[in-house]
């Protein structure tokens, strides 16, 4: 019963901590999802920044064009837009005559033969002599063919946007070229690479990207640390902006939450434990109780039965001598003798029973020697049952420790047993054994056995498969009582019609030296 | 038993702090290769560690005046002759004494005499030239072979064309022990070693540049006054005297500052022509040099000031600039000569000066400066200008936020590194 109270409080405590972990792996993910979706909203709002300045500058320089009209006037209005717009660098008129050494630098011929042809060409990000990074554009003029405008795109606003992006206590923005180049680092270790070129740890994912494939929204940034992170990619140029934060400072309030959940969930725990824990004591002690009043019942029934048989003999006895018929005598005689005898063991009985097993008194024993001891005692017994026991000694006498005189207490009462189910003629042995660590001791007769359906609970008080002799049923719950208390164990093998064979089994000890 | 002592020996021994631990080593991050440190060799990386191996005679207070250097005190007589009296017990890094010799050897190649009196050393310059802006920045030395050891408070520890190792020669707590400056091949690399953590200090030249520091608190910016100015140099050969007083005057500094540099350079007061003045005719050609973008933008802005009587800008490689400094071929050109600290107007516009390098010659002014009158000189190149100054930008570098006291010129970009203090 209290084992099975028992893991009924643990599977109610297991369940509560399976909830509570679900609930902390659902906290985790649901906080994961709503960071990483914020870091993208603000990545996707850095993106459309940039993308508008970019579409602003180009805006700038197509309208530029319009001055294209008169060439050496022009040339001298477009290189004092740089004043009025710092951001254009140097602005300048191409055209097919523009001398070599005067064509923006950074612009393959390639490049600088497409702009003329009409169409609007950038060149790849680089850095000006002033450190300044920036790229060379060119928009072509409509107006008069073969003619374009072209600007150094200071990009150092793009650096400020970037710079500017900050995300809790240490998270930054970063964005890149097509090819996964850093162009601008909110954090400033990593801005070395800006001025360098060398690809960072984001830098592949940057370039996947920019060719419209998902990065992964949590990997090792460039700085080494596990991040979280949003993507947003410019559609012209193919620029991606990534803004980050270390997942344990992203995570922190869900964190927060998640020992406050654990906490709550471990306080559940313990009550339920605890609660679970005081209720099934309760019950327990009630249980108890309930067994105490029913065993003192049961004691009470074989008790008052027992004695109440014992008392209607000796009222008859008494009736037989109130009749003052020599006759009766014998009958009078044999029948207090026998009734003294059965009221001496039942007093015997209960006084083993009292008797308690105290391991302070407990000797070193020859269990072939006690054997052969009892057979002795028991011999006149038998002898008047008309019944022959034999001892069996082990061929290595086993040596147990115990009380010697509870130890026969048990044995004789094995083997009273076993002579009253003999009949007359019969034979009861005691046999000695030793294996496996253990010493055996076991009483055999050759009885009319007892049914299998009596047999699990031979050993409970009050069973008594012969409750109309000198029985009250508790002979083997004693024999089981003080043999456990050895730290040993009982059995009983049975079989209808060819008899029993009662075992004590004992830890086997040393022998003494 | 011996074995035992000298393993005990040994263990306590390396329990002992060793010399490096607690040392404070600056890292400069700079562009270009070390040169090997002569005094009046041309000025390059090494020159910075100059600054701190060689003393000169005067310092630059941070008003511009001249205070004691290696001379502990010092009497002008006149503009080219002054008494100086070294600092006593003055030693050279070998521990030799600095001698009457040693100044003398080291002020040669200036052109100055020196010999004692009982009041001191006299230096004078026969020719008459002011010797203050000299001595302020003429290192007193002793050649031992073909090396050189100077007075200051650091040595040369190690050289190669990448790296200059500094080590102080009296250990100083709380000061910088050892400087190594580093040498880069491309101005990037500085700034990115610095971001990078691999330096500690870096000069800054433009101050758009500073946006790479933002948000980094290992380092700090620190500003000083800046030594040259942006100015407008007028070409002598095409102008005339009449012209250059007019367009100095005609030019509208400040917005030509605002125009080019925002507030990020200050607008220059001191020379303004008469006003009445008239302009050129034609239109001026400006003419800057290419690759650098302030000089390009103040064009610009040049240009567009005169209205009708700006030209067009012309773009130039470093040799055309060179060429037409020479030749004075040309109407206007952007320049940026040194104006600080006052007495520097000595060198730059003195006839006789090898630092006047547009080969200025005016009389009046020449007798300002030898009268060591830098207000006269100023006012008499007013009246005959050969340059319109725009304004000055400051000096910029970002150091090491554990450095606490850290400081841009007053005459030297970081002459007074010696003297910063170092956080614990």
């Amino acid at each position: 019963m209290a084992r099975n109270l028992l893991v009924l409080v643990a599977g109610s405590g297991l369940l509560i901590a399976l909830v509570g972990l679900s609930a902390i792996v659902l906290l985790r993910r649901s906080a994961e999802r709503s960071a990483q979706a914020a870091l993208a909203v603000i990545a996707e709002q850095a993106a459309a920044r940039i993308g508008a300045y970019l579409t602003h500058q180009r805006e700038m320089l197509h309208a530029l064009t319009g001055l294209v009209g008169d060439i050496p006037d022009a040339e001298r209005r477009l290189a004092q837009v740089a004043l009025d717009a710092p951001s254009l660098g140097r602005v300048m008129l191409l055209t097919t005559r523009t001398p070599a050494n005067r064509l923006p630098q950074h612009l393959a011929p390639a490049d600088v033969v497409t702009a003329l042809a009409g169409q609007e060409v950038a060149s790849p990000l680089y850095f000006r002599e002033d450190l300044t990074p920036a790229i060379d554009v060119c928009v072509p003029a409509g107006a008069v063919p073969g003619t374009a405008v072209c600007a150094t795109l200071d990009l150092l606003e793009l650096q400020r946007q970037v710079q500017r992006i900050r995300i809790g206590n240490s998270g930054f923005a970063l964005a890149f070229d097509s090819d996964g180049r850093l162009l601008a680092a909110g954090h400033p270790t990593l801005r070395a690479a800006v001025l360098t070129g060398e690809p960072i740890a984001e830098s592949p994912l940057a370039s996947k990207v920019s060719r419209g494939e998902l990065a992964p929204a949590e990997f090792r940034g460039g700085l080494g640390e596990d991040v979280l992170a949003g993507w947003a990619r410019l559609s012209e140029p193919r620029w991606t902006v990534v803004v980050e934060e270390p997942t344990r400072e992203a995570l922190a309030p869900m964190r927060k939450a998640l020992i406050g959940l654990s906490a709550v969930a471990l306080a559940a725990l313990l009550f339920s434990v605890g609660l679970g824990a005081a209720q099934s004591r309760r019950v327990l002690d009630t249980l108890e109780t309930e067994e105490r009043w029913r065993t003192a019942g049961r004691i009470a029934t074989g008790i008052s039965h027992d004695l109440g048989h014992r008392l209607a003999i000796l009222q008859s006895t008494a009736a037989l001598a109130e009749a003052n018929d020599a006759a009766y005598l014998p009958l009078i005689r044999d029948n207090l003798r026998a009734e003294t005898a059965t009221l001496k063991k039942f007093v015997a009985d209960f006084a083993d029973l009292s008797r308690e097993v105290s391991t302070d008194q407990f000797l070193p024993l020859d269990l072939n020697a006690f054997a052969e001891s009892v057979g002795r005692t028991i011999i006149p017994h038998a002898e008047k049952a008309g019944v022959q026991v034999t001892v069996l000694p082990a061929a290595d006498p086993p040596w147990v420790k115990g009380d010697r005189y509870l130890l026969e207490r048990a044995t004789i009462n094995l083997l009273s047993n076993a002579i009253e189910a003999s009949p007359p003629g019969g034979q009861v042995s005691i046999e000695v054994s030793q294996q496996d660590g253990v010493a055996k001791l076991k009483v055999t007769d050759r009885g009319p056995g007892i049914a299998q359906e009596r047999l699990p609970r031979i050993f409970d008080a009050f069973k008594s498969t012969k409750r109309t002799g000198a029985h009250v049923g508790m002979g083997l719950p004693n024999v089981h009582r003080i043999v456990t208390a050895h730290g040993g164990d009982t059995a009983v093998e049975s079989e209808l019609g060819k008899g029993s064979t009662f075992s004590i089994v004992l830890p086997i000890q040393p022998k003494p030296i | 038993m011996r074995r035992v002592l000298l393993a005990v020996v040994a263990a306590a021994l390396a329990c002992r702090p060793s010399r490096e631990q607690g040392e404070f080593r600056l890292r400069i991050a700079l562009v270009g290769p070390f040169t090997p440190l002569a005094p009046g060799a041309e000025p390059s990386n090494s020159t910075y560690a100059q600054e701190w191996v060689f003393e000169p005679l005067l310092r630059t207070a941070s008003d511009g005046s001249a205070i004691s250097g290696l001379a502990a005190r010092f009497e002008f007589s006149s503009p080219a002759r002054v008494i100086v009296e070294l600092r006593e017990g003055a030693k050279f890094s070998d521990g030799s004494a600095v001698t009457t010799e040693d100044v003398r050897g080291s002020l040669r190649e200036a052109g100055f005499e020196v010999h004692e009196q009982p009041r001191g050393l006299v230096i004078e310059s026969p020719s008459g030239t002011p010797i203050e802006p000299i001595l302020r920045h003429e290192p007193i030395y002793k050649r031992t072979g073909d090396t050189y050891v100077g007075s200051g408070p650091f040595r040369v520890v190690s050289f190669d064309a990448e790296r200059l190792l500094l080590r102080r020669l009296v250990p100083h707590p709380g000061k910088i022990d050892e400087v190594l400056l580093l040498g880069f091949p491309t101005a990037r690399d500085p700034f990115a070693r610095t971001l990078a953590g691999d330096a500690d200090l870096l000069i800054v030249s433009d101050p758009k540049q500073l946006e790479f520091f933002q948000g980094v608190s290992r380092l700090r910016v620190i500003r000083g006054h800046g030594a040259n100015a942006i100015a407008v140099a007028m070409g002598l050969n095409r102008l005339s005297r009449a012209d250059r007083t007019g367009i100095a005057a005609a030019l509208p500094v400040e917005s030509i500052s605002r125009l080019a540099f925002g507030t990020e350079c200050l607008p220059f007061s001191a020379i303004r022509g008469a006003s009445s003045a008239a302009l050129p005719a034609r239109a001026l050609e400006v003419a800057v040099l290419r690759q650098d973008f302030a000089l390009e933008h103040t064009a610009l802005a040049v240009a567009r000031t005169l209205g009708r009587h700006g030209g067009d800008v012309r773009f130039l490689s470093i040799a055309d600039t060179l060429r037409l400094l020479k030749s004075q071929d040309f109407d206007l050109l952007l320049l940026r000569p040194l104006v600080w600290p006052p007495s520097s107007a000595a060198l730059v516009w003195s006839s006789d000066s090898p630092y006047n390098r547009l080969g200025y010659r005016n009389s009046k002014v020449d007798a300002a400066l030898k009268a060591g009158d830098w207000a006269r000189a100023l006012h008499a190149l007013r009246d005959d200008p050969p340059v319109a100054f725009i304004c000055t930008p400051e000096r910029l570098a970002v150091v090491d936020s554990r450095v606490k006291n850290p400081q841009v010129g007053p005459y030297g970009y970081l002459e007074t590194l010696p003297d910063w203090e170092v956080a614990e």
